[in-house]
Order: structure tokens, then C-alpha cells, then sequence
């Protein structure tokens, strides 16, 4: 299954608290942050749940992919 | 009075919502250079706050700090960004004298909520036995409160925060993890009991601590905010010397360690790491335990750097009352990092 979430407008933790809700029932994530150390965090957090993540994005808006691994 | 929630106006509340260090150290750079003899700490170390000399046996120390609510009471937040404020004349080394208030508040705001703000401040500046007399006020979206203080010092007794000498122990007065407590907590994600815990933690001033440890031979000594216990460490390290942690040793809210390993971590922290990366060397931590370390606080406690004989008595001094302090390491000779964390 593949979700969208857009966690833009929100400081940490709350990006990672919101993927939190869908990791387990996705197979693919497209994850929408707007500040580095969200992508930083979401990225970590996304690995430890065995994932592979890769960024696009830059200035302000990143998208994080998420795919099962 | 309205109860309405104050974090609603804020993404990034507290010493969290610092710049980042090394875009500071950027900026800073490129300003002319100032040089006046009396001028005895000013930015060049990263200090605390600032001291100027005006008499052979006095100086002024000059510091301000101001951020957006990281709780919602604000009369909580008033306590809490004033105690932050004061601290940095107790890791100067001084005694506060005077504060003025530093306000932007939304005009179309409820008065009442400004007002517990205000009343919050100024009961600290009046348990640090200063005088609060004056302030200026900004109509801003986002609230900020703080503090501009003046303390004085004698010249020959200001902590500097890095004249450490090899063979002191470094020690920690209040536990870690109040920035992902406090930032967890407004996500609905930790406890009321760690929440009440940091924030007891956090409106505590740092002048009891300052004023048992300078019966001791204390050398530096500095305070935890923003940057986090491995940032704040990592200012007083030197060329000359590098200072070693154990981290086993160091004290925490439980909490903390379990926000970290769920990747609840903040903004800042992750900004604290990536400064710090090449600086600091992490030999076999836990990731919570790493995450702790580099937490950003807000109003945390003192880092001490004492005389290795007077340590022990030091601890249990500072520990009469309750657990809050820890030993966490010693200075030593300059390796290749500037800070060595051991678990």
C-alpha cells in the first residue's frame, strides 16, 4: 500500500510521530517535511523499521521516499 | 483566566529554538573586531555572557536570552525563560543585580496571559535577589520572553568556561532530556510525570548550585541550554587539553531514553549533531544514550569543572538535598576529539 503524509508545517517529533501511525501497514511512504533535521530524523527512523529512504527535494521542501527494503 | 494553550503559537519553543551554532559562528566572524582593555570576556570563547571591567576589584557581566514558550502554562513559561536568563551571570561566576524584560506578545492577545508571563519572570528575578526595573515590548505573532540581566563579578573570580585544568572532574548539575520531554509532551507523546519532573527541573535557578559549588575550587564552568550537554562540553575544551565523559555516569529523566529510542528526538538535537559530528568521539553508546547527550536543554544546570580533590565533597554537597547532579568525567590530556564519550 502507498501513502502520502505531509508532516510540512511541523516541528520534530510530531514528523516522525505521524509516519509512526502508517510504517507498519505500508509498503511505500511519500513523506512531505520542510526542514533538514525533520528529514534527518525521519530518515533514521524509517531505517530502523527497515526501510530505504531517498530524498528529493532542497530549500525548504523535501520529499522523503520510503520503500520496504 | 483563558487557558488557552500557549505552544499553539510556536513550532519550536525554548533553547531549541536556537540557531544553529555553526551558522552563528558564521555570522559572528564578519563583524568588526572590537578591542577595549576592560572588555574581559566578550565573544571570542563563546561565553556565557559578557564581562567588562569598570573598577580593579569590579565588573559587569551582561547577558540576555529569550525564546517561545516550550509549555503551555504561562506563568510556567515566565518562571522557565526567566531562570534561563539568570543563569548565565551563575556560570559567569556572579551575582544578579538587575533585569529588564524582553516581550513580544501577540496585541490581539489576552492581556491575562502576558500578565502571568510577566508575574512568572519576575518572582525568579526576585528569588535571585535582583531587581526587575524595566523592559520593552514588541507585538510579535509568536510570544518570546526573556531577560536581559546585568550581574557584577570581581575580575580575578569570573568563570571563564574553558580553564579547565588537566585531572579536574566535570560535574553536571541538573539530569538531561528536557527538550525531548518538553517537545514530546506538547505531541502527546510522554508522560505528565516526566513533564512535571523537566519542568521542576527547569524553573530551578542555577544559583544554589553555583553558590555551594564556589566553596570549591572550581576552574570553569559553564551552562547547558540549547546546544546541548556534548555543545556546552565542547566550548570548554580546549586545544590544550580534551575532556572524557562516562556516560554511565551521567543523569537523565527516564523518560528521555525512551523518546529517543522510539526517534522522538527535536529539531535542535539533530542540528547539535550534525555540528558536532567531527568533534566529538562516541565509543560505543546506546543511540538513546547518544541522543540525550546531545538534547538540547532549556534552562539546564551548570557543568563544572573542579579540582579533582574537592570532587567528591563537591558531589555530595550539591547532592544534599536531592539526586540531581552527577560526575560525569575528567579532564584530560588533548587527544584527537575535543570530547571522548565512553559508555
Amino acid at each position: 500500500m502507498r501513502k502520502t503524509i505531509d508532516a510540512c508545517g511541523l516541528s520534530c517529533p510530531e514528523p516522525v510521530l505521524l509516519l509512526k501511525q502508517d510504517i507498519d501497514d505500508a509498503e511505500e511512504i511519500e513523506l512531505h517535511v520542510d526542514n533538514q533535521a525533520s528529514v534527518n530524523n525521519c530518515c533514521r527512523f524509517a531505517r530502523s523499521k527497515g526501510f530505504c529512504v531517498s530524498v528529493g527535494g532542497g530549500g525548504g521542501k523535501y520529499t522523503l521516499t520510503l520503500t520496504k527494503g | 483566566m483563558d487557558t488557552r494553550k500557549l505552544n499553539k503559537f510556536t513550532s519550536c519553543g525554548g533553547c531549541t529554538a536556537k540557531l544553529p551554532q555553526g551558522m552563528l559562528r558564521e555570522a559572528v566572524s564578519h563583524i568588526p573586531h572590537f578591542s577595549d582593555p576592560n572588555l574581559l570576556v566578550g565573544f571570542d570563547t563563546s561565553d556565557d555572557g559578557a564581562v567588562y571591567k569598570l573598577t580593579d576589584d569590579l565588573a559587569i557581566i551582561n547577558t540576555l536570552d529569550f525564546f517561545p514558550p516550550m509549555v503551555n502554562d504561562p506563568y510556567l513559561f515566565g518562571k522557565i525563560a526567566a531562570a534561563n536568563a539568570l543563569s548565565d551571570i551563575y556560570a559567569m561566576g556572579g551575582e544578579v543585580v538587575s533585569a529588564l524584560n524582553i516581550v513580544c506578545f501577540p496585541e490581539d492577545e489576552d492581556p491575562a496571559i502576558l500578565a502571568e508571563i510577566l508575574r512568572g519572570g519576575a518572582e525568579k528575578v526576585l528569588e535571585a535577589g535582583g531587581v526587575l526595573c524595566g523592559g520593552h515590548s514588541i507585538n510579535d505573532k509568536e510570544p518570546k520572553y526573556g531577560l536581559s540581566v546585568t550581574g557584577t563579578v570581581h575580575p580575578d573570580k569570573i568563570m571563564h568556561n574553558n580553564r579547565c585544568m588537566i585531572g579536574d572532574r566535570i560535574i553536571l548539575t541538573k539530569p538531561l532530556g528536557v527538550g525531548m520531554i518538553t517537545a514530546s509532551y506538547k505531541a502527546g507523546a510522554a508522560t505528565e510525570e516526566s513533564y512535571r519532573q523537566a519542568t521542576g527541573s527547569m524553573e530551578k535557578l542555577n544559583k544554589y548550585a553555583f553558590e555551594t559549588a564556589k566553596q570549591y575550587r572550581i576552574h570553569s564552568c559553564t551552562d547547558v541550554t540549547g546546544f546541548g550537554f556534548l555543545g556546552h562540553l565542547n566550548e570548554m575544551a580546549t586545544a590544550e587539553y580534551s575532556i572524557h565523559v562516562e556516560a554511565g555516569k551521567v543523569l537523565y529523566f527516564k523518560e528521555a531514553e525512551r523518546l529517543a529510542a522510539e526517534y522522538l528526538m527535536t529539531g535542535g538535537g539533530a542540528k547539535n549533531r550534525r555540528f558536532l559530528q567531527d568533534k566529538v568521539d562516541l565509543q560505543g553508546l546506546t543511540m538513546p544514550m547518544e541522543e540525550i547527550l546531545f538534547d538540547p536543554q532549556t534552562s539546564g544546570g551548570l557543568l563544572l569543572s573542579v579540582h579533582k580533590d574537592d570532587a567528591d565533597a563537591l558531589l555530595a554537597d550539591l547532592n544534599s538535598h536531592e539526586r540531581s547532579c552527577c560526575m560525569v568525567g575528567e579532564v584530560i590530556q588533548r587527544e584527537a576529539g575535543s570530547i571522548i564519550v565512553t559508555a
